[in-house]
């Protein structure tokens, strides 16, 4: 444990790095949909670069396979999520901190917003 | 020793999103940052896979990355329509 | 449909030749395949295969330059004092038709330098994201055009029936 793996080690530090930098961004960006950027890219690669070094120090096609799973799935997901959340909190009302134009305009937010909820017949 | 010290970093991490879901300015933050969470424990139980040498770590990491999606989802649709089932 | 699996039959087949079934073989089974699936189009019926195959590869390599880059960039915004992150949310009028197409552009953009994406509107033929970084909904608006030629090649089938008149918008 103690021998430095560069093929293992450099892919862990750097996803760790980008990890850290994620939740610094979290904290430190002005608006929820600039936070959103810093947490959707940075955790992607952070946790690919993770979960790659693991998987190198495994080399075992049981860990392989499970690892490929996580690392797809956080593919897919990831930004799902960024959507769901920038979708869900813009649709309710959350303002942005904008410096530039806003081109989702108030009429296409209410549709939106109305097609939404006729899907699950909500209030 | 590396596996260690990616221990401590993303523990760090996890300690300082922790800030944002308890005082989070407002729904979306809390959501956002409980998600950013989930993906953070899925990679501290990477690690801990490797340095405990027991394959069956991973797949809790598995099943934990499946179900910390889950909440998102349900969170997000229970903020947009006021309810996460018909 | 047809290409792909005449592409894993012919590398199970090599397996069977090579009397040796593991990940290694089956990869280069794969390869050589593929090989022959683009000498002999024609003849075996797999219609445009090989060029969207080429074209996934295509997009893979870009996806993964373009990532790196937005991770640095973010990280770098991240650990600055005063970021200039001048953010806006912009309207991009899509050419790609269908859910799959619109679906993987979202999610691609969302991890691409610069852009998160929050919507689209109820017909499915303007995508809204959310953009730092960029000084103009101009600048913004060429960067998601490059994702999506990189895409048009893969869901190509369904672009919209009057490009000409979208493009002027965009």
């Amino acid at each position: 444990m103690n021998d430095f793996n560069a093929a293992r080690d450099i892919p862990i530090l750097l996803g760790a790095f980008f990890v850290l930098t994620a939740a610094i961004g979290l904290i430190r960006f002005p608006d929820l949909y600039s936070r959103l950027h810093a947490s959707s890219k940075l955790i992607t690669l952070g946790s690919a670069g993770i979960f790659i070094g693991v998987g190198l120090e495994f080399a075992q096609t049981e860990a392989l396979t499970r690892l490929a799973a996580v690392l797809l799935f956080q593919f897919l997901t990831t930004p799902l999520s960024a959507y769901l959340i920038a979708q869900a909190a813009y649709l309710r009302g959350l303002e942005p901190l904008l410096e530039g134009p806003d081109e989702w305009n108030a009429l296409g937010k209410a549709a939106l917003l109305d097609e939404r909820l006729e899907e699950t017949g909500g209030r | 020793m590396i596996i260690d010290l990616a221990l401590g970093i993303v523990t760090l991490s996890v300690l300082l999103v922790t800030v944002r879901v308890l005082r989070g300015l407002s729904w979306g933050d809390r959501i956002m940052a409980f998600d950013f969470l989930s993906v953070n424990l899925v990679v501290l139980i990477a690690l801990i896979a490797v340095k405990t040498k027991l394959i069956v770590m991973l797949d809790a990491a598995l099943v934990l990355s499946l179900l910390g999606f889950l909440g998102t989802v349900a969170l997000t649709r229970y903020l947009l329509l006021g309810r996460v089932m018909k | 449909m047809r290409g792909v699996s005449l592409n894993i039959l012919l590398a199970i087949v090599w397996t069977l030749f090579v009397g040796e079934f593991s990940l290694r073989e089956l990869v280069i089974g794969m390869l050589l395949g593929f090989a022959i699936l683009s000498i002999f189009p024609l003849s075996l019926g797999t219609g445009n295969y090989v060029g969207r195959a080429l074209a996934l590869v295509r997009f893979v390599l870009f996806f993964a330059r373009e990532l790196t880059v937005a991770n640095i960039q973010v990280a770098l915004w991240a650990l600055r004092p005063r970021p200039p992150l001048h953010p806006m949310i912009i309207a991009y009028p899509l050419r790609l038709r269908g859910d799959n197409g619109q679906t993987v552009l979202a999610a691609t953009i969302t991890l691409m330098p610069g852009s998160v994406a929050m919507g689209f509107n109820p017909e499915r033929s303007v995508l809204y994201a959310h953009v730092i970084g960029l000084e103009s909904p101009g600048a913004a608006r060429a960067s998601l055009k490059k994702v999506e030629d990189a895409l048009l090649p893969l869901y190509g089938q369904g672009v919209a029936p009057a490009p000409a008149a979208l493009e002027e918008n965009a």
